[in-house]
């Protein structure tokens, strides 16, 4: 069965522009290479740590969607650890209950950056979602 | 005799009682709750100035939210978007 994954990865941001489009590129194209689709790519850009990992300070974060039965995952997990240029990475099952939160985020807070691919997302949803509220 | 004058009495009171109890819970759930675990500026309303989740019995928040602001933090504390412990303390 294909659940919907998100994936984060912290890249070390004293790096240059280009090592960090690389990382990303290989990323996204080992994605789509273990058989899975890319839904959407969220780059955020740098940010400041909150508290220093190894010497890095600034961080580039990128969130991926993805659609995978989950196979795939140990084999891309592993090949974040291999990446050194890869500080940290977070994947997560994207399921009803965090789309839900994610939507009520959409409407009463302010948007976050760049999250117009998004948007249509959390339209879709509406219609499946009871008017619970 | 004198019992069953007083049985009534007891049924009576208590659903008074409660309705005011369910009208208090009410007004507090009206406020809408919403976070995402990639927004540090949404998360750190829920965390004190040590960097320690907020309990529920003052966030407001219903047992599954809780749980999923208790995960989220987690999850950002991880990515460090959020920190463990606040520099001030360390």
């Amino acid at each position: 069965m294909k659940k919907l994954y998100e994936t984060t990865i912290v890249v070390d941001g004293g790096l240059d522009e280009s090592v960090i489009a690389a990382t990303v590129e290989k990323v996204t194209g080992l994605i789509t290479s273990l058989g899975c689709e890319v839904k959407t790519v969220l780059d955020v850009g740098r940010k400041n740590l909150a508290y220093p990992i190894g010497k890095a300070t600034i961080g580039y974060y990128v969130h991926i969607e993805f659609e995978s039965d989950g196979t795939a995952l140990k084999e891309l997990e592993r090949q974040y650890r291999l990446n050194e240029s890869i500080i940290r990475f977070l994947t997560i099952i994207l399921d009803k209950r965090l789309l839900e939160m994610r939507e009520r985020v959409l409407k009463y807070g302010a948007p976050p950056q760049t999250s117009e691919d998004n948007s249509s997302e959390g339209e879709e949803f509406v219609e499946e979602k009871k008017s619970s509220e | 005799m004198s019992f069953s004058k007083l049985k009534p009495k007891t049924t009576v009171s208590r659903p008074v009682q409660r309705v005011a109890q369910n009208a208090k819970k009410k007004q507090v759930r009206n406020q809408v709750v919403f976070f995402d675990y990639r927004d540090d500026r949404k998360l750190r309303r829920f965390i004190n100035e040590q960097g320690k989740i907020i309990p529920r019995r003052i966030t407001g928040l219903s047992a599954k939210e809780q749980r999923l602001l208790t995960k989220s933090i987690k999850w950002a504390r991880h990515l460090a978007i959020i920190p463990f412990v606040s520099n001030q303390i360390r």
